[in-house]
């Protein structure tokens, strides 16, 4: 099956479940925006601005497609040429530039695997207009092994062990939580573990949610403008 | 009771934490009678803001099966040992100084917002907040009892995420009611999205608390800058009702007491977005307050 690069990254998209993305049509895009209206399944919503796509994936999914000059052209400060990779090294855990339309389909895979695993964050994929306008016999990508990436999920029994002697004999015990126990969907464990052992909890601004506000063992928030109470200076 | 109890535990268990310097204050008085344990799958995320005496590398949803695990196999009753001094000095401290403001008739106060609209959606509706006062009052006083009800930017802390991040949301979950709680500064940083929220039939709800200021920058310079309010004013704004109907969206406005729950309530039953502006007490502040780089046990009360 021919397919553009355009159309890959739209069957990419929804062999990733998703069916809603937000976007701002332009002259570097305009030929994946040309493949969106001419699909079915995937919704898109436009915003007003870039920025607003942004922030309404946030809470979404993570993952950011930018159109980018020909591949001919990158260097030569053409027309709206960004090095985009560059300047979003810092902010994304990581980026991609597609130079070679033959490699597009698993560089899109692996950046949802690196969006969803590990530590969550933000991937960028770059894709100059060449690249969207490519005609190629599409292959399915294979799994997603990389060699430099393998997020250990399991923690250590002997570490966890040593948690539990320390709850045993800890006389003033908290439990701390952050947007982490959002994102790994522990609130339940971390709400049974607070009981079992009648701990307190707090949390920081990202992890308000993990643990009941209603709780009698819950202390509020921690912080800059956490919760106080008495203390006789 | 929250930063009072990181000052006196001796033992803290955080999980999916990175110990942000917000959260932490002085480095060297925080927790400083604990041993700390951190569970996190990030493992350059250890270690990096504070020294702890247990590292776990993980998932924080298999760590807390794995500790919940070993102690059913021993007797779950010997982990609640000696607990009770602890929790009562706990209730000692929420029992002499809870969160509180003072509701007159004449001035709304921002948190009285809050709370009208924490009972009005029975805690149920996602909030989402934009950066700076409105922030801290919807997470001191929308008081979360479910994951995934609160999205707000964190360590970025950007102005103008709430209104996108409720379309976001509401597109997700449209059987929510998504409220962005707004400020009068930061609404204005990406107000355009509510052209995007109206052709898409995106049903948000905006509630401003207007106080004319860059609330939290006028706070920092009550307290740390002898008053010296400097382009902190924001009393030229649009008038937000007549900006929201320009959009096709409803506008709603509240100067009084009296009339928050009764503007709540229109502005949360009417079929479509809307925005409620609420004319809140100028200077109210965010209380307590560590200031930045003090101990989070020192703190500043009303």
């Amino acid at each position: 099956m021919k397919l553009t690069g355009a159309q890959i990254l739209i069957k990419m998209i929804k062999a990733e479940g998703i069916d809603t993305i937000f976007g701002y049509p332009g002259g570097a895009v305009i030929d994946i925006y040309d493949a969106l209206a001419k699909q079915d399944g995937l919704h898109h919503i436009l915003v007003r601005h870039e920025q607003g796509a942004v922030h309404a994936a946030d809470g979404y999914a993570s993952v950011v497609f930018t159109g980018q000059v020909p591949t001919t052209l990158i260097g030569n400060d053409a027309f709206q040429e960004v090095d985009i990779v560059g300047i979003t090294r810092p902010c994304t855990k990581h980026n991609y530039l597609v130079k070679d339309v033959t490699k597009l389909a698993s560089i899109i895979k692996e950046a949802f695997h690196l969006a969803r695993s590990g530590r969550p964050g933000p991937v960028l994929v770059d894709l100059p207009k060449d690249i969207q306008n490519a005609r190629i016999d599409f292959k399915e990508p294979e799994e997603i092994s990389l060699k430099s990436y393998k997020p250990n999920y399991k923690p250590n029994k002997k570490q966890l062990k040593k948690v539990v002697d320390l709850i045993g004999k800890a006389k003033r015990p908290v439990i701390f939580t952050g947007g982490g126990v959002i994102l790994s969907q522990a609130s339940a464990d971390l709400t049974r573990l607070a009981k079992m052992a009648d701990i307190p909890v707090t949390a920081s601004l990202m992890g308000l949610g993990a643990f009941p506000g209603s709780d009698p063992l819950w202390l509020g928030m921690l912080g800059m403008h956490g919760q106080y109470e008495y203390w006789p200076l | 009771m929250a930063n009072m109890s990181i000052g006196h535990c001796d033992l803290m268990i955080a999980a999916g934490v990175r110990f942000d310097d917000r959260v932490t204050g002085n480095i060297e008085k925080f927790a400083p009678e604990a041993k700390i344990v951190q569970i996190d799958i990030d493992p350059t995320s250890i270690h990096k803001n504070i020294e702890v005496q247990c590292p776990i590398v993980g998932d924080c949803k298999a760590a807390l099966k794995g500790i919940i695990q070993l102690m059913e196999d021993k007797n779950p009753e010997d982990f609640k040992n000696d607990r009770q001094q602890w929790l009562n000095r706990i209730e000692e401290w929420k029992d002499t100084t809870p969160l509180k403001y003072e509701q007159d008739s004449v001035v709304i106060k921002p948190q009285f917002v809050i709370e009208k609209l924490y009972e009005l959606t029975k805690g149920d509706a996602i909030i989402t907040t934009e950066v700076g006062q409105n922030q801290m009052w919807a997470a001191q006083y929308y008081h979360f009892n479910k994951p995934n009800h609160f999205i707000t930017s964190g360590g970025l802390g950007v102005m103008g995420f709430g209104l996108p991040a409720a379309i976001g949301a509401k597109a997700a979950c449209p059987d929510k009611v998504v409220v962005d709680v707004a400020g009068d500064g930061s609404i204005q940083m990406n107000i355009q999205e509510l052209m995007t929220a109206i052709e898409s039939k995106i049903d948000v709800k905006i509630v401003i608390l207007n106080n004319q200021y860059l609330g939290m920058v006028r706070q920092w310079q009550e307290l740390f800058y002898k008053k010296v309010y400097s382009f902190t004013h924001m009393e030229n704004a649009p008038d937000f009702v007549k900006l929201a109907e320009a959009y096709g969206a409803k506008g709603l406005r509240c100067t009084r007491p009296d009339e928050v729950v009764s503007t709540l309530s229109e502005g949360l039953n009417y079929e479509g977005t809307v925005i409620m502006d609420f004319a809140v007490d100028r200077e109210e502040s965010v209380y307590p307050m560590v200031p930045a780089g003090g101990a989070i046990t020192e703190m500043l009360l009303v």
